[in-house]
C-alpha cells in the first residue's frame, strides 16, 4: 500500500544531465516538480544536491530514488539516505510495464548524450544536413560536442547535426530494418525529449525505417522514463497509476515508395490513400482512434495502430534513402521533408 | 543553472613540477631539499640502443670465420672510430678493416658473423628546472614544489616537455609552416587561432617542444595520438576549429614570453615557474558552481576574439532557442561591448 501522500524524489544522474521530478503519490498520483541540471560529471554529489535542495525545499521530506549510468552514483546513497536501482533493473521494470500497457514489441530509443560519443563516418552524419558544411567543419563540430556533451544546440544548424548524429547512432538498431516486425517505439532522452518541434522526431525516425515498417511512436517529453523505471522497481505499486509518463505520438508507416494504404476505423467504409513516390502524407488521427491498417501490395498485411499528436504519417520515399554528404540535391531533399513534416498540425490528444 | 568551473590563467600559484626521469637514475636531491632552477637533482643514464656491425658482409668472409678476424671478444668495450676486426687480402694486396661505429660494448656475435654492440648509455644530469623545494622522490620521478603561472587548455596531446616561450603569431593568425622557423628548435611556441597539420609536421622535424594554440583541426588532433605521444606536445585551449586563443591566455604569456616552462597535453596545462614574492590562495577544487551575474565566462565560438565576457543577467524560466529546444539564458557582454544571448547551459565560469 502506498501511504497517502507520500512523496518520492526521483533523480536520474544521466551522463550529460540529471533530471529531478518529484513525484506526489496518492489518490491521484502525479509528477510535481520537474528540474534539470547538468551533470557534475567529476563530482556527482553537486549537482544532485543542488537539485535535492531545491526540490526539498518545496516539500516535505521525500523518499529519495537515484537511479544513473554511472556505477560510483551508488554510492551517494549514503550521503543522500537513498535508495539506488541499477539501469539494468530499470530497464527490466519498464517492459513489464510495457506488456501492462499492451506495447507490442516495445524498443526504447534513447537519444541522451552517450550517443555522441560513437564512432561515426562523417560522411553518414553529413548526409542528412540541409545545409552546406565542410567535413571537416563537421568533424570539430562533433568534436567540441562529445567534450562538453552537456551544451545545448542554439540554432537550426547545431540541431541538425545532433539529430544527424542520433540517425547515424540509431541505424544500426536492425528492428527498423525489420519491415516483418511492427514496433512500439519508446524515444526518450536529449533533443528526442525536450525538442518542442516533435514532427522533427518524426522524421528521424522515418528516414530510418526501412520500406513496409509500421510503428507506432510513444515520447517520454519529460525524460522521466529511467526515473518511472527505478520508481515501480521500488514502488510497485506505481505501475498502476497514470502518471503520463509516455505521450502517444501517433504511427508512422514506411511504405519505401508510392502505394495505397487502407484505414479500418471500424465504420461503414474503408478508407482508401494512395500515396505518390516521394509524398509524405499525414492522416489525421487521435490517440483514442483505433486503426487497421493495411498496406496493399503483393502480400497485404495488417496492423493495429492508433492515430496521436501526428496521427498518421505515410512515407512514400525510396529506402533507403539515397542522401549523399556534399551535393545540393540532397540538402535540397532534406529541407523539402523537413518542411513537409513542419507543416503537420499537431492534434490534442 | 550550474557550469564547469575553469581556472584559465592561474597567477602565483603554487603547483608541484613533476620531472620524469629519461632513464635510470641515482637522485642527488632528497625530500625536502631547497633546489634552484639550475640545481642537478638527479644523475640519469639515456639508453642509446644497440647496433648491427656486419663485420661478415663487409670482410667479405663466412659467418664461422668471423671470430678469427676479430680484435675484441663478446664482453669488451669499444670505441667509436676503434679498429675491431681486420681481414688481411691475399698476396699481400693490403687489408680490410672495420671501425666501431660509437661507443659500446660488444653483446654478441650472430649466425650470420654480425656483431650486436650495445651504446654506451648517455650521462644526464637532471636539472630541477624550477625553484623550490624537493616535495617527493618517486621511483621514476621527483617532484618539486614550486610556484608560477599555469595555463589550463582545453585538450591536449603529449607528454610533458619543457623549453623556452616564444611567441610565433597573433591570436587571429594562422600557425602555418612558415612560421615554424630554425630558431623554434627545442621551444614552447604559443599563439594563433588553428594549427595547421603541416605546421605540426615542420615542428617535429625541427625538435620543437610543445605548442599552444586557441584551435586545431579535430582530425589533426586525433592524429597527434589520443593517450600516446608523438613527439610533440600540444595545448589546445578554446576547442576544434578555428578559434583565436584568448585573449586572457594570450596576454599572459606575451609578458612571460623567453621564460622556462613545461606544457603537458596529458594534464592540459602550460607550467611557468617564476620567481614569486607572495602565493595566490590555491584554484578551487570544485570543478562546477551556480552562474551568477558578473561572472566572467567563456562562450565558445568560432572565428571570433569574443570568447571570453561578463554575465550581465540571468533569465528566471526557460525560453525556446531558435533551435526549438528549451533552456536557462544568459546575456554576456564581450570586451569588445558586444552583447550576446546564450543557453547557461553552453558557458563555463572562468576563475579569475
Amino acid at each position: 500500500m502506498i501511504t497517502p501522500l507520500e512523496d518520492f524524489l526521483n533523480l536520474d544522474i544521466g551522463t550529460s544531465w540529471t533530471k529531478a521530478f518529484l513525484v506526489s503519490a496518492g489518490q491521484e498520483s502525479s509528477v510535481k516538480t520537474t528540474l534539470k541540471l547538468p551533470t557534475s560529471a567529476e563530482d556527482l554529489s553537486f549537482s544532485t544536491n543542488l537539485l535535492i535542495g531545491k526540490i526539498v525545499s518545496k516539500s516535505k521530506t521525500p523518499k529519495i530514488i537515484l537511479t544513473s549510468t554511472y556505477n560510483e552514483a551508488a554510492d551517494l546513497t549514503k550521503i543522500f539516505k537513498a535508495s539506488f536501482v541499477d539501469k539494468e533493473t530499470v530497464r527490466n521494470e519498464l517492459f513489464d510495464w510495457f506488456s501492462l500497457q499492451n506495447f507490442e514489441n516495445p524498443l526504447i530509443l534513447d537519444g541522451g548524450a552517450s550517443n555522441y560519443l560513437r564512432n561515426f563516418r562523417v560522411s553518414d552524419i553529413g548526409a542528412y544536413l540541409s545545409f552546406p558544411i565542410s567535413e571537416t567543419d563537421l568533424e570539430n563540430i562533433i568534436g567540441n560536442k562529445s567534450l562538453r556533451l552537456e551544451t545545448i544546440p542554439e540554432d537550426r544548424n547545431q540541431l541538425e547535426i545532433e539529430e544527424a548524429i542520433l540517425r547515424s547512432s540509431f541505424s544500426i538498431v536492425p528492428e527498423l530494418h525489420n519491415p516483418a516486425k511492427f514496433n512500439t517505439l519508446i524515444i526518450t532522452g536529449g533533443i528526442l525529449s525536450w525538442s518542442t518541434e516533435t514532427t522533427r522526431s518524426a522524421l528521424l525516425l522515418l528516414d530510418l525505417m526501412a520500406a513496409g515498417k509500421v510503428v507506432q511512436v510513444y515520447r517520454d517529453d519529460a525524460a522521466f522514463l529511467s526515473s518511472y523505471g527505478a520508481l515501480i522497481a521500488q514502488k510497485k505499486n506505481f505501475k498502476s497509476q497514470d502518471l503520463k509518463t509516455l505521450k502517444n505520438m501517433g504511427c508512422l508507416v514506411s511504405l519505401g515508395g508510392s502505394g495505397k494504404v487502407s484505414l479500418d476505423y471500424g465504420l461503414s467504409e474503408i478508407q482508401e490513400v494512395t500515396i505518390s513516390e516521394n509524398e509524405i502524407a499525414l492522416i489525421p488521427a487521435t490517440s483514442s482512434q483505433k486503426v487497421e491498417l493495411s498496406i496493399q501490395g503483393s502480400e497485404k498485411i495488417k496492423f493495429r495502430v492508433s492515430g496521436g499528436e501526428w496521427g498518421i504519417i505515410l512515407d512514400g520515399r525510396i529506402k533507403p534513402l539515397a542522401l549523399e554528404f556534399g551535393q545540393e540535391k540532397s540538402r535540397q531533399a532534406v529541407l523539402s521533408w523537413q518542411q513537409a513534416l513542419g507543416k503537420v498540425q499537431l492534434l490534442e490528444i | 543553472m550550474i557550469c564547469p568551473l575553469v581556472t584559465r590563467v592561474s597567477k602565483e600559484v603554487g603547483f608541484e613540477l613533476e620531472r620524469k626521469f629519461p632513464g635510470p637514475c641515482k637522485t642527488v636531491a632528497k625530500e625536502g631539499d631547497k633546489v634552484e632552477p639550475e640545481s642537478v637533482v638527479a644523475h640519469c643514464e639515456v639508453s642509446a640502443g644497440e647496433r648491427l656491425v656486419k663485420i661478415a658482409h663487409d670482410l667479405g668472409a663466412s659467418a664461422k670465420d668471423v671470430r678469427k678476424y676479430l680484435l675484441r671478444k663478446i664482453g669488451d668495450r669499444i670505441y667509436r672510430g676503434e679498429i675491431i676486426a681486420r681481414k688481411k687480402l691475399l698476396l699481400g694486396l693490403g687489408k680490410k678493416e672495420i671501425r666501431s661505429p660509437a661507443d659500446g660494448v660488444i653483446t654478441e656475435i650472430d649466425i650470420n658473423g654480425d656483431l650486436l654492440v650495445k651504446f654506451l648509455p648517455t650521462p644526464i644530469r637532471l636539472v630541477a628546472g624550477a625553484g623550490g623545494t624537493v616535495a617527493k622522490v618517486g621511483g621514476d620521478s621527483i617532484f618539486i614544489k614550486t610556484a608560477g603561472v599555469k595555463i589550463k587548455g582545453y585538450a591536449g596531446a603529449g607528454r610533458i616537455r619543457e623549453g623556452i616561450i616564444k611567441n610565433i603569431g597573433g591570436p587571429q593568425e594562422f600557425i602555418t609552416p612558415q612560421k615554424i622557423t630554425a630558431d623554434c628548435s627545442g621551444k614552447i611556441l604559443f599563439g594563433g587561432s588553428l594549427l595547421e597539420r603541416a605546421a605540426i609536421e615542420k615542428a617535429l622535424t625541427l625538435g620543437v617542444h610543445g605548442i599552444v594554440v586557441g584551435g586545431i583541426n579535430h582530425r589533426d588532433f586525433l592524429s597527434l595520438g589520443v593517450g600516446s605521444d608523438i613527439g610533440i606536445t600540444v595545448l589546445v585551449t578554446e576547442g576544434f576549429g578555428n578559434t583565436p586563443i584568448g585573449k586572457d591566455i594570450y596576454e599572459a604569456l606575451k609578458k612571460l614570453e623567453n621564460q622556462f616552462g613545461f606544457v603537458s597535453g596529458e594534464a592540459k596545462n602550460l607550467l611557468i615557474p617564476a620567481e614569486l614574492k607572495s602565493l595566490q590562495a590555491a584554484a578551487s577544487s570544485t570543478f562546477w558552481r551556480e552562474l551568477k551575474v558578473n561572472d566572467v565566462v567563456r562562450v565558445f565560438r568560432q572565428h571570433t576574439e569574443d570568447i571570453i565576457g561578463t554575465v550581465q543577467s540571468l533569465g528566471d524560466k526557460e525560453e525556446i532557442l531558435n533551435s526549438g529546444l528549451p533552456a536557462e539564458i544568459a546575456t554576456v557582454k564581450f570586451l569588445s561591448g558586444k552583447v550576446v544571448t546564450v543557453a547557461s547551459a553552453n558557458l563555463e565560469i572562468v576563475e579569475t
